[in-house]
């Protein structure tokens, strides 16, 4: 058992993979980019920075600082970093360069056309953030994409897609790409699913590019709600403490971990609160099958007329990362022996 | 000899934001400020379910999430015949208690980490800054965030904000539970606000500069749950020095600097969806120009504050630098003040939602205070569909380009006198942009923007 990882650990133990059980490897994983080992750049695209907001609710306290410290001395993050304008744009330069190795790239936001969204001036001309993905997605060991809008398109890629929105694996086909869904995601989602990739841990992927054990049961098979479905009490307004299904809850077709997990450090989530999950953590979001959010799911189609094909990671993606992952934890200095054949 | 400066990204803000500033004699003379990204996102609801709009343009803002969320629920019920009176007491109250936690915990990430580094963290220097973010910012924000969800589920972007009413089963436990979290909140509070604030009265250079165009204005909040004719923040608006009664009808768009069509200019609730045109000669935003009786006006927590008279400017020139942080620490104070007062008006086991129909045709239209301040959404229901959707949104206000008549944008006034002695480190500049808390997301990531 010591020497398999814990993503993997947790998945075959049908379990759901928390924060408190991981700490001081998470906090171990983390350190790894503090001490300039493990190079990290974060872009934002189009989004509302709410992934970045969920992340600041992500609390243990054993955690804090280096979290904390993390976020304030990753080598570029819009929203935290002291440096502002040309200095700020400065480090991504060097890491186009090829100047610096650059070991992961963490995209929240979707990727608009060109001038829809432009981060910083070259040579006085606006550079699109399309670029500065494909430019540093190329050079990164592992992309990471955070929230709907990156993985998937979201919010912004909703039809009819005003400024062409794309999610990143379209910008870069040729990469494996790590999604997290969720508008926003739950903290501890992106807090474990970075832990493994700083530290070069194999991570398994489901058919959408996630860390599969966050996102492999139905939201309805967990819910606190359940007990009211089974015995057909279903609530007919707002308020009710009974199930939600008939006010539009999209829980009966969302692989979603949040019952167990809850959010806002345990406080609550969703359904548990009486509002409906809208699916923010589906694929689609907020597309149908979620939308209309507000009226009920009649049946629950088993893969929702999405072609799987767009996001045939599979098995291949995991090979890939591995590969990618495995060039971090050589240069972070980590050794485990049965990823040596890889 | 004059020196361009241009900073790009600005960041520590939510969203991409430009700013260029002309020095002359180690003075700003000049200032454009260029929203950067356009997301175009009230296309998307039109033809959906009006009670989709909420879920999605609750997204437009991720920092200040929630109120976009309330706002549009709000024009929805308009547009289906209901009024605040309408509404159970106990929605009308936790819709307050969700926008005062959203707004407390903006603020307090605002002062904290978005604008703390451009003063040396209040003069605590950068190792005490990790103890305070640790030991009172980061604590204090999640207590925020853990009041909303104990009554919307989550947050960000809680889904409990829905037309006629909340969505949430109010039990005494959270009540009692709230009003733990506040006592927390309140210790958190007590260390920082202070800190802040004396920092800032030891710097009465702050007094001088960041002065704006003089305008304000400020819709209303937070209604009284018996009584929501009586609001803790007013409809309301000073232009040229006059404070009078807002009048939504006098608010008009120009699009004379921002990248789209002529046509996509006028009253918000008229014109046409807008049409982009990047490259437009004399253009440098996707931000549009909305103006007031033909003129920019400042909206936020020092615009507000001051017009319902919670806050006098101290600033000899009526606002400032000092003036526009001090007042938004103020206010997280006054929040703290009005919350328990909020908690204790809950009615558990109470009606919290009006069963709410989908008109087949109606008009709506809210005017609220967000965070960073006033923000207004329109809707077109036609069909039982969306037909129509308009946002106007507080930083569109703050961050607006030059109009027809070529005046600047708030920013882009209060810029106008910032001292930078050294154009290399332009750090004045950021300090007066920062102190708008300017949120992109809001300015252009909306067509109306």
């Amino acid at each position: 058992m010591q020497r398999r990882d814990f993503l993997k650990a947790a998945v075959a133990l049908g379990g759901v993979l928390l924060l408190g059980s991981q700490l001081s490897r998470v906090a171990e994983a983390f350190k790894l980019a503090l001490d300039g080992k493990v190079k990290v750049v974060w872009l934002q695209g189009a989004g509302d920075t709410g992934c970045t907001i969920s992340l600041l609710q992500g609390a243990h306290p054993d955690l804090v600082d280096v979290i904390t410290r993390f976020r304030l001395e990753v080598a570029f993050h819009p929203t935290v970093m002291a440096a502002q304008g040309e200095a700020a744009v400065k480090p991504l330069e060097r890491f186009v360069e090829g100047l610096e190795p650059l070991d992961v790239l963490i995209v929240e936001g979707a990727i608009p056309k060109g001038e829809y969204c432009t981060v910083g001036e070259v040579e006085g001309k606006p550079v699109p953030i399309e670029e500065w993905v494909r430019r540093l997605g190329e050079k990164a060991g592992v992309v990471v994409a955070v929230g709907d809008c990156a993985a998937f398109g979201g919010i912004p890629a909703a039809s009819p897609n005003p400024t062409g929105c794309k999610p990143v694996k379209e910008i870069l086909p040729g990469k494996t790409v790590v999604n997290i869904s969720g508008c926003p995601p739950h903290p501890e989602w992106i807090i474990l699913t970075l832990a493994a990739v700083l530290s070069g841990e194999k991570l398994e992927l489901d058919e959408y590019g996630r860390p599969k054990v966050f996102y492999s049961h139905y939201l309805h098979d967990l819910c606190p709600r359940r007990g009211f479905y089974d015995r057909g009490e279903f609530a007919e307004k707002f308020g009710e403490d009974k199930c939600l299904w008939k006010l539009g809850c999209k829980g009966p077709i969302v692989k979603v971990d949040c019952p167990m997990r809850l959010w806002n450090n345990g406080v609550n989530m969703c359904t548990q609160n009486g509002g409906i999950c809208v699916g923010c953590a589906h694929p689609r979001f907020p597309e149908t099958p979620l939308s209309p959010f507000h009226k009920e799911v009649e049946a629950v189609p088993a893969v929702l007329g999405i072609d799987l094909k767009t996001w045939a990671y599979g098995l291949a993606g995991v090979a890939a990362l591995a590969i990618a992952l495995h060039a971090i934890r050589r240069k972070a200095g980590t050794r485990h022996p049965e990823y040596e054949e890889v | 000899m004059a020196v361009i400066v241009n900073v790009d990204p600005v960041t520590r803000i939510e969203g991409h934001l430009a700013v260029k500033v002309k020095v002359e004699g180690g003075v700003v003379e000049e200032a454009w400020s260029s929203g950067l990204l356009w997301r175009g996102l009230e296309k998307i609801v039109v033809g959906r379910d009006p009670r989709d709009a909420p879920v999605i343009l609750g997204r437009i803002c991720g920092v200040c999430h929630n109120i976009h969320h309330l706002v549009s629920a709000m024009a929805v019920e308009r547009a289906a015949g209901i009024t605040l009176e309408d509404l159970p007491v106990n929605a009308v109250a936790l819709r307050n208690i969700i926008q005062a936690a959203s707004t407390m915990y903006s603020h307090l990430v605002h002062l904290s980490v978005l604008a703390g580094p451009d003063y040396d963290m209040y003069g605590l220097g950068m190792e005490n800054y990790y103890k305070l973010l640790k030991e009172t910012i980061l604590p204090a924000q999640r207590i925020c965030n853990q009041i909303i969800a104990l009554f919307g589920g989550k947050a960000p972007h809680t889904e409990a904000l829905v037309p006629g009413g909340v969505a949430t089963v109010l039990t005494v436990d959270k009540a009692v539970s709230a009003l733990a979290k506040l006592k927390e909140l309140e210790s958190y509070v007590g260390k920082l606000i202070p800190t802040i604030q004396e920092y800032l009265d030891s710097h009465p250079e702050f007094l001088d500069f960041g002065v704006g165009c003089g305008n304000f204005l400020s819709y209303e909040c937070y209604p009284d749950p018996q009584q929501p004719g009586k609001p803790v923040f007013r409809n309301l608006v000073k232009i040229k020095g006059e404070v009078k009664p807002l009048d939504p009808g006098k608010i008009i768009e120009y699009v004379a600097s921002s990248w789209y069509s002529e046509a996509s200019a006028g009253k918000p609730w008229e014109a046409p969806p807008p049409e982009d045109r990047y490259g437009k000669p004399g253009a440098y935003s996707w931000i549009k120009s909305p103006r007031y009786e033909g003129e920019p006006c400042e909206t936020g927590p020092l615009a507000r504050m001051t017009l319902a008279g919670y806050y006098k400017p101290k600033s000899k020139h009526g606002a400032s630098l000092y003036d526009r942080m001090y007042a938004r620490a103020a206010e997280v104070v006054l929040l703290l003040e009005k919350m328990p007062e909020w908690v204790f008006s809950l009615k558990p086991g109470g009606e919290v939602w009006l069963p709410f129909t989908v008109p087949d045709f109606g008009e709506g239209s809210a005017f609220w205070e967000a965070p960073r301040g006033s923000n207004a959404h329109w809707v077109t229901i036609r069909g039982g569909k969306i037909e129509r959707y308009q946002v106007v949104s507080p930083s569109a206000w703050n961050l607006s380009p030059r109009d027809g008549s070529g005046k600047p944008g708030p920013v882009e006034q209060a810029l106008v006198g910032t001292p930078v002695p050294d154009t290399s480190n332009p750090v004045n500049v950021v300090r007066v942009v920062r102190s708008f808390d300017p949120c992109l997301a809001c300015a252009c990531h909306l067509v109306e923007g």
